[in-house]
């Protein structure tokens, strides 16, 4: 097997606070990306999954990494100069957040926020200098001649936005949430990116135009064999889209594996509960759990496994260590009482799910 | 459902609010500069008549535009007038006109905007307009048409300079109450039927005065800034009053033979207003304000 | 709502509000204890003048008369003539608007030129040396009297660089460079504290954007630091100035007149404090609402501005 896209191991983020504890947000990922795959990284709200994306794309610049490797196509990340990340911004790595309409520009056109990508990153021959991009903002507006806006165009059609012509030289606002998310995703396409990041792209959106948004990521995926790292903490949203997953839970990676065996064989006792408290995952006749209790304070959390108070089968082990144990050559999973067949579901202590 | 705990809840959470508040506008040395500036200037104006060295009305015709001296630190003016003794009182007059002017134009500004954003509707919309004609007039006009009218006098000055400042606290009153009137204390508040008076003034304003505060000093600020223009410009006080704005004006004529008597109280000017500036931004990060505009 | 029945809306709401203007000084005015005409003569005119006076003001007619033709003359441009001179308010006060005007306007550009960059390389610095220094200065901008800055420039100024005078107007129709030296010491007097408020309104308007997620959107994109932060920050961080820049200029005004009066500059400043002490009534008074009508339309002006710089308003809602 060839290297992967993107490699991560060992990642460590802390936000340092001069005057408190220091926030450990992640603390000890890894992961891999293949060229062309949908890789899923789920786990619940503040596991640092958005923490983790954007340190690949070395965006938190008040944040301490550290990491025993964070490369692309083999290139250190961490060892990038500022200039030569921008390179890798955008270009090689796409980014989609979360809320796209106050993650795009609300004065500047959808069209103009794609077209500045195509001139940095993309094969247009247009100036891409300070002055003329300040003059194409304040002064004489974009031109709608120029190649990079009619790629913008193009790329808008491509995301399944009807009439683009007219769309591209709107502003966000005149959107739906649903245009919005695509236009995000078109301006990620924009630099012709190897991988995209996509931060909840769907979250903000109602189930069937998250639908429609997931459908979009898989063709792209398919047509232009861009890998998608895909951030949700939604595991039905990994079950239709993703090759492989990433489970995070508060900093840490507690398993991983292709999506089919993961579903199939859950191996942690947290993805586990996790697979419980969603209606596909949930065998007909079982009630929907949740899993009690909350993740632990990243400003104090413990040494050992992070899921230690809440998981049903902790012993005296699990509070000092977290143990990698493969069950397949590519499904691993961090825990003491891993692999063996007791201790399974019957044990997970479930709860009605309240209602909504 | 609604039960009504506001006043505690409210009350538990100000007490916080309070203690978090002490401490961070402890720790700001633009409060502690700026507030022992004006409590400085505060004392020697109030103790004007103990502390200042001459009576400030006397004239020496032996010392006239005498630059700062031994007997007179600060010098004399062109009726040989001790300037420090003069800035001591006029102290009085430039501090407690912009205190008064900005306390009243906040008293009618505050009620404006706080039922305006309570009631909302049709109220809201006529008081809100009333609010933009008073802002349509410059203060300065005001104060003109008021000497005009009525001639030189304190209180002109003391209301145009309040009259002017209604619409800023009227405005900021209003934004404030419109989104806690949302709240659920005051809904609870209304649901166990207290009166619309008592909602207003004991549920609502409390929670909005934060910003209230901070207008208020950065207008006294401002108040001062322009009891001086007017002075200066001898449409404010009497001429024989000694505000700092009207012994500047005195020595407007006389820059290039006795700088000193325009440039000193300039001085004490500036070193106020940037003491009450330096106070108000502390307050305005320890509260949590959002900048803003506002008027003159 | 669309922008058309918005700047209509806009537009009514603003000649309403000078029809107030105009009917609380037709209020106030009548509501000036004891007689106008007397106070205006002084108290030894005899009687001839004081009816003359009154006839004059139109005060012999019945309220409701004098309201209707006060509003019948405003409405045609006629805010009243000098009891002085006879002539109209309106030209007295278009004669004395042009070195009130460019010393405003060269002031504001001042302080736009300067607050701006200052506003936005603090922010950009925040809490290192670069930011303390602006808001340093910003700070000893706003604490200070214009009229004083005037007097301390002509002492330090004024005195070292004697080619720009301290004293009089040149109007520009006598040549854009004595206009230019005529006025720049005393636009410099009214735009230092302008420069002040300006500065810490864009730097803390720019904080708030620099924290928002269209502009880490824009670095995910792997543009430059620099066309990041002026391109899609800059007018998103000057939209709030925008708004207040009505506001500001209604600020300026008390500013100007003093420093006028420092510089003997013959403009708005002087005919209006000369009014005063002559008791020119009429004047003062035609004065006062012109000035309101100026201010009100100014704001609108500005209004409208601020709909065609940010989209959101000028293109409506979407969804
Ligand atoms: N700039 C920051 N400074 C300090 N702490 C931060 C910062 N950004 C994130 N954190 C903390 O890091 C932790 C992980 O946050 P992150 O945003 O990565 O969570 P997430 O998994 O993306 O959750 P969500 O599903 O809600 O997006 C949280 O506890 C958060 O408070
Ligand atoms: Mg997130």
């Amino acid at each position: 097997m060839s290297d992967p896209l993107l490699t991560v191991e060992d990642l460590a983020v802390t936000f340092p606070d001069p005057d408190g504890s220091d926030t450990r947000a992640v603390d000890g990922v890894s992961l891999s990306v293949e060229a062309g795959e949908i890789h899923g990284l789920v786990g619940e709200s503040g596991s640092g999954k958005s923490v983790t994306a954007r340190t690949v794309l070395r965006l938190l610049d008040d944040a301490d990494v550290s990491a025993s490797r964070l490369a692309y196509r083999g290139e250190d990340l961490l060892a990038k100069s500022e200039r030569e990340m921008r390179a890798v911004r955008g270009d090689e790595i796409g980014m989609v957040f979360q809320d796209a309409l106050s993650a795009l520009n609300p004065v500047m056109t959808v069209g103009e926020q794609i077209a500045e990508v195509v001139r940095h990153h993309g094969d247009v021959d247009e100036s891409t200098s300070l002055l003329s991009e300040l003059r194409r903002k304040y002064v004489t507006g974009t031109s709608k001649s120029t190649a990079s806006w009619r790629r913008a165009v193009e790329l808008l059609e491509t995301v399944g936005i009807p009439d683009p012509e007219q769309r591209a030289s709107e502003y966000p606002h005149q959107l739906s949430g649903g245009q919005r998310q695509r236009v995000m995703i078109a301006q990620a396409l924009a630099g012709d990116p190897s991988l995209i990041i996509a931060d909840e792209p769907t979250t903000a959106l109602d189930v069937t135009v998250e639908a429609g948004i997931l459908t979009e990521l898989r063709e792209l995926c398919a047509d232009f064999n861009v890998a998608i790292l895909l951030i949700t903490h939604d595991l039905g949203v990994v079950a239709q889209t993703c090759d492989h997953v990433t489970v995070m839970y508060s900093g840490s990676v507690m398993e991983h594996g292709p999506t089919d065996d993961i579903f199939e064989a859950p191996a942690h006792p947290y993805t586990e509960g996790l697979l419980r408290s969603i209606p596909e995952g949930a065998k007909r006749g079982d009630e929907l759990a949740t899993i009690p209790g909350s993740a632990p304070d990243p400003r104090d959390r413990p040494a050992g496994c992070p899921f230690r108070d809440r998981c049903p089968e902790a012993t005296e082990a699990c509070t000092d260590s977290l143990p990698e144990h493969a069950l397949s050559a590519e499904h691993h999973t961090y825990c003491h009482h891993r692999p063996h067949e007791d201790g399974g579901r019957d044990d997970v202590r479930t709860s009605p799910q309240p209602e909504r | 459902m609604a039960e009504y705990d506001g006043a505690e809840r409210t009350l538990g959470v100000r007490t916080e609010r309070l203690r978090q508040f002490r401490e961070t506008i402890r720790g700001d040395y633009r409060a502690t500069f700026g507030l022992t500036i004006v409590v400085a200037f505060v004392l020697a104006a109030v103790f004007a008549p103990e502390l200042a060295p001459y009576d400030p009305m006397a004239q020496d015709f032996a010392i006239m535009q005498a630059p700062g001296l031994n007997a007179h630190p600060f010098g004399t003016d062109s009726f040989g007038r001790d300037l420090l003794s003069r800035l001591m009182y006029g102290a009085r007059i430039s501090l407690g006109v912009s205190l008064g002017a900005v306390a009243i134009g906040g008293a009618v500004g505050v009620t404006l905007g706080l039922v305006a954003g309570y009631f909302g509707g049709w109220v809201d919309d006529t008081l809100m307009r009333f609010v933009d004609v008073l802002w349509a007039f410059p203060w300065l006009l005001v104060a003109i048409l008021l000497v005009a009218v009525f001639g030189q006098s304190v209180w002109n000055v003391v209301a145009a300079i309040a009259f002017a400042y209604i619409d800023d606290f009227a405005r900021i009153t209003r934004g404030e109450v419109l989104s806690i009137r949302e709240e659920e204390f005051v809904m609870a508040a209304r649901n166990v039927g207290l009166d619309d008076t008592a909602i207003m003034f004991d549920e609502v304003l409390p929670n909005a005065l934060a910003p209230i505060i901070v207008q208020f000093t950065v207008l006294v600020a401002r108040a001062m800034l322009a009891e001086s223009t007017l002075s200066f410009l001898g449409i404010g006080v009497k001429p024989t009053t000694p505000t700092w704005g009207a012994l500047l004006g005195q020595g407007r004529g006389l820059i290039t033979q006795a700088w000193w008597i325009s440039i000193i109280p300039g001085v004490a000017i500036i070193i106020t207003v940037l003491g009450i500036n330096l106070f108000g931004d502390a307050l305005r990060d320890a509260l949590d304000v959002r900048e803003r505009g506002g008027s003159p | 709502m669309g922008l058309e029945r918005y700047v209509t809306k806009r537009v009514l709401q603003s000649l309403v509000v000078i029809y107030a203007v105009a009917s609380i000084v037709f209020v106030a005015v009548r509501s000036v204890p004891g007689d106008p005409a007397r106070l205006i003569l002084g108290g030894s005119a005899d009687v001839d003048a004081i009816r003359a006076m009154r006839a004059n003001l139109g005060l012999d007619e019945p309220i409701p008369v004098q309201y209707a033709k006060w509003m019948a003359d405003l409405a045609q441009g006629n805010f009243g003539q000098s009891i002085y001179s006879g002539d109209p308010v309106l030209s007295m006060v278009a004669n004395a608007a042009e070195p009130t005007l460019s010393i405003g306007l060269v002031g504001i550009t001042i302080a736009v030129l300067v607050a701006i960059p200052a506003g936005v390389v603090s922010a950009t610095h925040y809490n290192e040396w670069e930011d303390y220094a602006a808001t340093g200065v910003a700070f000893l901008g706003i604490s200070m009297p214009s009229f004083w800055i005037g007097i301390v420039l002509i002492l330090t100024v004024g005195s070292t660089l004697s080619f720009l005078p301290t004293y009089g107007y040149a109007s520009l129709k006598a040549g854009v460079i004595p206009w230019f030296t005529h006025t720049i010491l005393p636009a410099l007097a009214v735009g230092l504290p302008y420069a002040g408020i300006l500065t810490r309104m864009t730097r803390s308007s720019m904080l708030e954007v620099l924290g928002e997620d269209y502009m880490q959107t824009a670095r995910a994109k792997g543009l430059p630091a620099r066309t990041v932060l002026l391109k899609h920050g800059l007018q998103n961080a000057l939209l709030p100035v925008v708004t207040v820049a009505g506001i500001l200029l209604a600020l300026m005004l008390g500013g100007v007149v003093a420093v006028e009066m420092v510089f003997g500059v013959q403009g708005f400043g002087r005919l209006l404090i000369r009014s005063i002490e002559r008791q020119d009534f009429p004047v003062v008074q035609g004065s006062v609402i012109l000035i309101s009508i100026v201010f009100v339309f100014m704001n609108l002006l500005v209004d409208l501005l601020y709909t065609f710089v940010n989209p959101k308003i000028r293109y409506g809602g979407g969804e």
